[in-house]
Parts: structure tokens; C-alpha cells; sequence
């Protein structure tokens, strides 16, 4: 005998309803949020947006200087070598990352043998702290590091690659560093876009006799777009706010060739005595930065919305 | 109507809340002026180390223990915490008017809080000891015309040699150099005959190379750098010309900070200048080069001096019990408290009566005694150079940053040393 269950029909909520609790009772359970986030993000945020208009030093102090720390940092020619070398560092590195991490993600969606081992070792970047491979990549880069003693040993080089110690290369081996650390969390999210492809849509491109690359190009990919341009966005705050590979690996130089807007707004006011109220002027301008890129992305989700 | 209010309310409190923490509504730490230090000794003071516990627990509760014996009604409140965290920790103590009675600190750390006035001048508050110290000791606390602190525990270096590395490369029966110049013109030959590195220069000996040459740093008034004489541009040329022939070596200007003893336990350097407390380490970590070790005076001892570090006893101008607070820093850096502490480690004293001590002229026994020997020496024959206090760690950086380019042959070293000085001048004038 079939039973059925009916639920009768909810019934509409009357104002007298709403109205049985007191105003207040939201604020009891996000109160305890609110606090922490007001002490935690939101203080510290608006004491770094106060002391960027004054010349307080890192030992207190300081008075009212309405915009010159922002004219002062308009005429900085280090500070601006420091944000050219960031976007440098993302226009490389985001692209990279976001390709590799796609194409990693790709190979790893795959039923082949050994895949997960594969899994396991490409991941294995995202539990290690960003400071022990800093370290690890320094024993790597060193005249006297494991690339070149391959290099050597297969007779490649006679005389060691200075991949920190030369103007000219130091940035491109902290990239390197970023990449390889960064691949990982951006192949985890792109893996996961993947699980959610349509398998019926390939399936029938596979039918109609497009090959692995043609599916993956025209059916696959437009899919995860989202997910795509969501980990470039990520990537991309991420890199502008490098700080961990030029402080520990080369830290900054050789000369300022190193130096980045974390890296120099670290020096300029965490050092015992330097500039607070400039360092907190340079951090408000990379939170335009930030915040601009934050807007680029949402208008092309909206525009892929629309 | 009346949530509108009590929400007007809560974002009232919050925005107090907010201006508070950002230091707007007063609190900023008294400077300018001396306080009076004459008062009666009594009451309650809060002391902070950096990283003496718990190796010299024993020592320190002892020093507070008898403070407190011959001041009946004190009580000294012992707290210590890791050498890292003393900027931070500092700065962030200083920001909100919440320093220890008595500090225990580097230069580099005090120099900040003697620029901006915060803490007691020690030529009024501790005129009548003055005297006993070590002149250069004394001179590397001065500020601007004011001592910041009273010197406590020093420490300057010895010159280590790897015998066999300089037996290698013929110079096992030549004198040691005596000056950066000389250092480097062995390393070059090192370097030739060998394959090996001469030495490694650092960011934090970068100063001091140039400032046992003879170059000032900055000026009189410390209102501007000079580091582009004819002097540091020579030398800086020459170790440009080290980095291309291999007399320093390759990742010189990228290795870490204290990675020259690495290199030379490494056996990969043929001397390293340094406080004769590393004997220990490297020992532990590469007993083969330990036995290869012999030791000769500093660089600069016969010119313009050698470096010395030193570590001194503030006490900041908000303490609310200045008297008291002057009165333990002068009981812990007394000659007698100092002795004791330098013979259960490897820093030195600061007071010429406890350099005296036959401790310190002891004929040696092994290279750390030898070594505590040659160091004493350098500070009781007055050998020794006081670092003005506004090459602090900022200026340090920026000047070993602004030279790396010159060392690695991409810069011209005047171009290089110019823009350094400009660079430099221009932290300055901020401060």
C-alpha cells in the first residue's frame, strides 16, 4: 500500500511573525564575526588609511601631513621601478601559471596509469610553507646549486648560470619559483572545474570525429572559462603582492633588480624606524591596484553573464 | 526611531573604537625633554632580555635577586623574548607607550627610539659611571649628542684563517693582512693559487670595511651620507675585480646573512672575521676546518680600528619609575655584574675594570681563549671604531644594495657608490 506523506503547505509569514524577534537578535549572532573582523581587518585597515596621511615612524608619533606621502610617492622613482617590476612579474607569470595549471590539470583528469601519483606530487607544492621553498630554491639556483651542477655534470656549461646573482636573471628565477609553487592551487581549482564538463557534449564531438585536441580546444575549455579566468584573477592579486621570493631568496637585489612593491614597502616601513605613515601610503596605492584588478575580473564575469 | 539610534550609536562606539586604535586620540610616547632619574629607589620595574633565557636564568635572577636585596621594597620583573621579535616587538611597545622599565637592546633596535627622544640621556642619568666604560662603547649609544643607553655586552671580532687553504696558496709563512686592502690582495692570490675564495664580504661588514678605510658614512650631524670618496670607490673596484677572479665568492652578493661562516666551515673561504663565540659552532658543525683554525688580530687594528657590537640597557622616558629603572640599569652594567656574565659566555664587557680582569689576559690555552684574549685587547688598547648610530639596518641595506650592481661588474663603483649616496642621504633627511 503506498502511503503518501503531505506536508501541508507553509504558511505565509505575517509581519507579527517577523516581527516576534527584537531588532537586536541578528546582531547577537554576527556579532562575534563583526568583532573580530572589526579588530583583526577593518582596524588595522583604517589605521593604515589614517597613518598613509602622516609621517608617523614605526615607533609611534607622527603628525597630520595631508597628501605628501602620496606626492612624495608619486616623484619616487624606486617606488614606481618597483611596480613596473611587479606587472612585469605578473604579465609573466600569471599567463604561465594559468597555462600550465590548465594543461597539468588536463593531463591529471585522465584515466591513465599512475595519474595519481602524479596527483600527489603536484600538489605537494601547496602544503609546503612559501619560506621552505624559498630556501629549497636557493640551494637550486646557487652557483654552486643543483642546476648547475647538472648542467655542468652533462657538460652544458663551463661556467655556473648566476640565476641570483646577476641583474638580468635574478627575477626570471624568482618567477620560476612563483610558478612552480603557484601551479598547484590553480591546478586543484581547474581539476575540480574539470570534474564538472559536460561528458555527453564530448562524447558527441567525439562522434562527430573531432579528435582529443580539437575536443579539448573547442568543448572542454570553454566550459571551465570561468573557472580560467578565475584563477588568472587570483594568481594575478596573489603576484602583485609577492613578497616571500625576492625577501628570502635574493632579497631585492643584486642592487633593487629584485624589488618589489611588497618588497619596498617592507623596507620603507617595517624596519625598525623607517616611515610608517609612507609605507601605509604605498600600501593604500597597491590597494588600488588590487582593487582594480578585482574590477576587471568581475566585469568580464559579467560580460560572459550578459 | 529608536534602532536608527542605538545602530548611530554602535557605529559611533565602533568608529572610536577604530580612531583609538589608530593612535588619534593622544597616547604618543613622551620625547624632548630628560625626566628626573633622582628619585628614591623602590617600587615595581619591568626589565626585558633578548633571548638570555634560559641559558642565564641563574645569572639574571641572581643580578635582580641582590638588586632587590640592597633596595629593600623593589621588585624587578624579569621578561625575555627572542632576539627576532625585539624590532617588532619594540616598535610596537614604543607605538603604544608601553615599553619595559629597563631594555635590554642592539643598536640597530635603539637607534629609533633615541632619534625620536623616548628614551633617558644616560650622560645626565648616568654621569657619574660614565667613566668606567669603554670609550667606543659608550660613543656607539650616542644620538645626536645624547647617550641612549648604558653599554652592556660587546662583542668584537677576531680574524680567522684557514691554515691549509693559505698553506695551498704559499702565504702559510706570510704576516696576516692588517687592513680590507690587504685582505683583499691576498684573496686575489688565494684565489689564483687555489681556486678558493679569499673571504666573503657581507651586508652587515660592508659598513665597517668602509669605515676602517676611512670613509665617514655619513657627516658630522648624520644629516648626510658619505660613502663616495676615492677610498670606497677603490675598494669597491677591487671587489668587483675579486667577484670576476673568484676571490670572493660567486653568490656573494645573494647569500644570506651569516652564510660567510657557512662558506668558511664549508671550507670554502680562507678567512673569516668574526666574534670568537662561532669558534664554538664551528666546531660542532666542521671539527676537520675547526682544527685547521689559527687566529690573528682584526683588520683595522692597526688603522683606523676595528668594528664592535654592541648591546645596551635603555630605559624609556615614559617609565614610571625612572629612578629605579636607572638605578638596576647601572647595577646590572656595573664592572662586577659584567665580569660575571662574560665568564659564563662569550660576549665581552663594557666596563674597562672588568676588561682588566686577569680573565681576559690569561695566556692562551686554545683558539678560545686566544681568541678572548685578542678581542680584550682590542677593546682595552682602545682599537676598536664607534659606528655612528644612524648607519642602522636601513642604511646598511640600502648601502650594500646600492653597491651590489658595482661588485658584480654592471655598474661603474663611482656611478654605483654616487647613487648610494644619494639614496642614503634621502633616508636621512626622512628621519
Amino acid at each position: 500500500m503506498r502511503t503518501l506523506l503531505r506536508r501541508s503547505p507553509p504558511r505565509p509569514r505575517s509581519d507579527a511573525a517577523l516581527k516576534r524577534h527584537k531588532w537586536y537578535v541578528p546582531l547577537v549572532f554576527v556579532g562575534p564575526v563583526l568583532i573580530l573582523q572589526g579588530t583583526f581587518l577593518f582596524t588595522p585597515l583604517v589605521n593604515t588609511f589614517v597613518l598613509a596621511f602622516t609621517d608617523a615612524s614605526t615607533v609611534g608619533g607622527g603628525t597630520f601631513v595631508g597628501l605628501r606621502n602620496f606626492t612624495d610617492l608619486a616623484g619616487d622613482n624606486e617606488f614606481w621601478a618597483a611596480v613596473g617590476r611587479t606587472f612585469i612579474y605578473m604579465a609573466f607569470t600569471v599567463p604561465v601559471i594559468v597555462a600550465l595549471s590548465t594543461s597539468l590539470a588536463l593531463l591529471v583528469n585522465t584515466s591513465l596509469r599512475g595519474s595519481s601519483v602524479v596527483r600527489l606530487l603536484l600538489f605537494s607544492p601547496m602544503v609546503m610553507p612559501l619560506a621552505t621553498i624559498a630556501v629549497m630554491f636557493q640551494f637550486v639556483l646557487e652557483s654552486d646549486g643543483l642546476i648547475n651542477q647538472v648542467l655542468a655534470g652533462l657538460h652544458l656549461i663551463t661556467e655556473p648560470i648566476p640565476f641570483l646573482s646577476s641583474s638580468d636573471l635574478a627575477l626570471l628565477s624568482l618567477m620560476l619559483v612563483t610558478i612552480w609553487k603557484g601551479c598547484a592551487l590553480s591546478t586543484l581549482i581547474t581539476l575540480a572545474a574539470l570534474q564538472n564538463v559536460s561528458t555527453e557534449l564530448d562524447e558527441a564531438a567525439s562522434l562527430d570525429g573531432a579528435g582529443w585536441l580539437r575536443r579539448t580546444w573547442n568543448v572542454t575549455l570553454p566550459q571551465i572559462r570561468g573557472t580560467t579566468i578565475l584563477v588568472a584573477v587570483l594568481v594575478s592579486i596573489a603576484v602583485l603582492r609577492v613578497f616571500a621570493e625576492p625577501y628570502i631568496i635574493t632579497g631585492g637585489g643584486p642592487g633593487t633588480s629584485t624589488e618589489t612593491i611588497v618588497l619596498y614597502l617592507f623596507q620603507k616601513g617595517v624596519s625598525p624606524g623607517t616611515q610608517a605613515g609612507y609605507a601605509s601610503a604605498i600600501s593604500l596605492v597597491l590597494f588600488v591596484f588590487v582593487l582594480a584588478i578585482a574590477a576587471v575580473s568581475w566585469m568580464l564575469t559579467k560580460r560572459r553573464r550578459a | 526611531m529608536a534602532r536608527r539610534k542605538a545602530i548611530g550609536g554602535l557605529l559611533a562606539a565602533a568608529s572610536a573604537l577604530v580612531l583609538t586604535g589608530c593612535g588619534l586620540t593622544g597616547g604618543s610616547p613622551p620625547s624632548g625633554e630628560d625626566v628626573d632619574t633622582s628619585g628614591e629607589v623602590g617600587g615595581t620595574i619591568t626589565f626585558q632580555t633578548l633571548q638570555l633565557s634560559p641559558v642565564f636564568d641563574d645569572y639574571i635572577n641572581g643580578v635582580i635577586t641582590e638588586f632587590e636585596r640592597r633596595h629593600p621594597g623593589t621588585t624587578v620583573e624579569w621578561t625575555d623574548i627572542p632576539s627576532d621579535s625585539a624590532a617588532r616587538k619594540t616598535n610596537a611597545d614604543a607605538a603604544a607607550n608601553s615599553l619595559p622599565d629597563v631594555l635590554d637592546l642592539d643598536t640597530g633596535t635603539l637607534a629609533p627610539l633615541a632619534r625620536k627622544g623616548l628614551v633617558v640621556d644616560m650622560d645626565r642619568a648616568a654621569a657619574d659611571v660614565k667613566t668606567d666604560f669603554v670609550d667606543t662603547a659608550w660613543d656607539s649609544l650616542s644620538f645626536g649628542g645624547t647617550s641612549a643607553a648604558l653599554p652592556w655586552y660587546l662583542n668584537t671580532p677576531v680574524l680567522m684563517k684557514n691554515e691549509d687553504i693559505l698553506a695551498e696558496a704559499g702565504l702559510a709563512e706570510e704576516p696576516d693582512p692588517a687592513s680590507y686592502v690587504e685582505l683583499v690582495d691576498v684573496s686575489a692570490k688565494v684565489a689564483r693559487e687555489t681556486g678558493k675564495a679569499g673571504f666573503q664580504p657581507t651586508e652587515i661588514g660592508f659598513p665597517n670595511y668602509l669605515l676602517s678605510l676611512g670613509v665617514p658614512l655619513v657627516n658630522d650631524d648624520d644629516t648626510r651620507a658619505v660613502v663616495n670618496t676615492p677610498a670606497a670607490v677603490a675598494f669597491v673596484k677591487s671587489l668587483a675585480e675579486l667577484q670576476e677572479s673568484g676571490g670572493i665568492p660567486a653568490d656573494t652578493v645573494s647569500a644570506q646573512q651569516r652564510s660567510e661562516i657557512e662558506t668558511f666551515q664549508e671550507g670554502g673561504t680562507a678567512y673569516l672575521e668574526t666574534g670568537g663565540s662561532r669558534l664554538k659552532i664551528i666546531e660542532e658543525n666542521a671539527p676537520a676546518i675547526y682544527q685547521q683554525i689559527g687566529l690573528g688580530r682584526p683588520l683595522g687594528v692597526t688603522g683606523k680600528g676595528t668594528w664592535l657590537v654592541t648591546h645596551g640597557v635603555a630605559v624609556p622616558k615614559a617609565s614610571k619609575n625612572p629612578a629605579t629603572a636607572v638605578a638596576f640599569a647601572k647595577f646590572l652594567t656595573s664592572s662586577a655584574n659584567q665580569l660575571a656574565l662574560a665568564k659564563r659566555s662569550s660576549v665581552f664587557p663594557s666596563t674597562t675594570a672588568s676588561l682588566d680582569d686577569p680573565f681576559f689576559q690569561a695566556k692562551p690555552a686554545d683558539l678560545v681563549t686566544e681568541a678572548r684574549s685578542i678581542a680584550a685587547a682590542s677593546l682595552m688598547e682602545g682599537n676598536t671604531i664607534a659606528k655612528s648610530a644612524s648607519v642602522d639596518s636601513e642604511f646598511t641595506a640600502a648601502l650594500w644594495s646600492g653597491v651590489q650592481p658595482a661588485i658584480l661588474g654592471e655598474v661603474d663603483p663611482e656611478r654605483a657608490l654616487a647613487n648610494a649616496e644619494m639614496k642614503l642621504t634621502a633616508i636621512l633627511e626622512a628621519r
